[in-house]
């Protein structure tokens, strides 16, 4: 092991580099009001056949929101704007989220991605996701 | 933290009581009338109650969690449950003519002021 020369100062830099790096960290997602990150709650239920994925964006419209699948994963995303404040339209009270979003589900089994179907009715989004065959769970006879 | 300084809160809407702060909830006032914005995505019509009584406000209702036969759940984020929140309302409102309306997942309540109480731009000759 090579004998080199303590220097105090290269410790200290170090700790003044993490700490750096914590605060960059903290606010480096809230820029400006539109750069908020928000996480719409999402529930995902699963049967044999299929799995059921629900994400609660009230007060958006199907055309706000997009929906890929790739692999076995689905990635939700899109942009919960509000309103801004105009001479006719002041807030007295603002606790909505908004802001944009991005979430990737990971899907346990194989889903048959031909078959997948998304519907957005009062709020809600409901993506059904049915199984492939091979997915499917199958009772095994005993024989004997 | 900096979005709470970005959230107002006046004197004028004065929380009375309420269970369930999940339920957000926007306030917003125009020349003719406030509206206030409750999301309930997932809410039927029929399992929500509003009325008015005195100057206030009260929604209340459940929300009701979907469950159907042989379905487990694996994640689960969305509260479901009852709910109940009241607000006083200023006193330049007008109280029969509140309407009520489910938008997208949210309940839009429009109470509209009272006509000597509206907002008339002055001209200055």
């Amino acid at each position: 092991m090579a004998i080199i020369r303590w220097r105090p100062r290269r410790e200290m830099s170090a700790i003044q580099d993490e700490i750096n790096r914590m605060f960059d960290d903290f606010f480096g997602n809230v820029s400006d009001e539109d750069g908020a990150m928000i996480v719409p709650p999402t529930d995902i239920v699963e049967d044999n056949d299929k799995f059921v994925v629900s994400i609660e964006l009230p007060g958006m419209k199907k055309d706000e929101v997009k929906l890929t699948l790739k692999d076995e994963s689905i990635t939700i995303s899109g942009s919960k704007m509000r309103e801004s404040e105009t001479g006719d339209n002041r807030f007295h009270r603002v606790e909505r989220s908004h802001g944009s979003f991005c979430r990737t589900i990971n899907l346990p089994s194989k889903v048959d991605a031909a078959k997948i179907s998304a519907e957005f009715s009062d709020g809600v989004l409901v993506v059904t996701l049915p199984k492939v065959e091979a997915a499917k769970p199958k009772e095994i006879a005993i024989k004997g | 933290m900096i979005r709470f300084q970005r959230e107002k809160l006046f004197p004028g809407f004065h929380q009375y009581c309420g269970i369930a702060h999940w339920m957000g909830v926007d306030i917003k006032e125009s020349d003719n009338n406030y509206t206030f914005n409750f999301e309930i995505p997932g809410a039927m019509k029929d399992d929500v109650k509003i009325w008015l009584e005195a100057n206030i406000l009260t929604v209340s209702g459940e929300k009701k969690e979907p469950e159907k036969e042989g379905e487990r759940k694996l994640h689960s984020e969305r509260v479901y449950g009852n709910f109940e929140r009241s607000f006083r309302l200023p006193d330049d409102t007008d109280g029969n003519n509140v309407a009520a309306e489910f938008v997208n997942g949210i309940l839009v309540v429009t109470v509209p002021k009272s006509e000597k109480s509206k907002r008339v731009t002055v001209e200055s000759r």
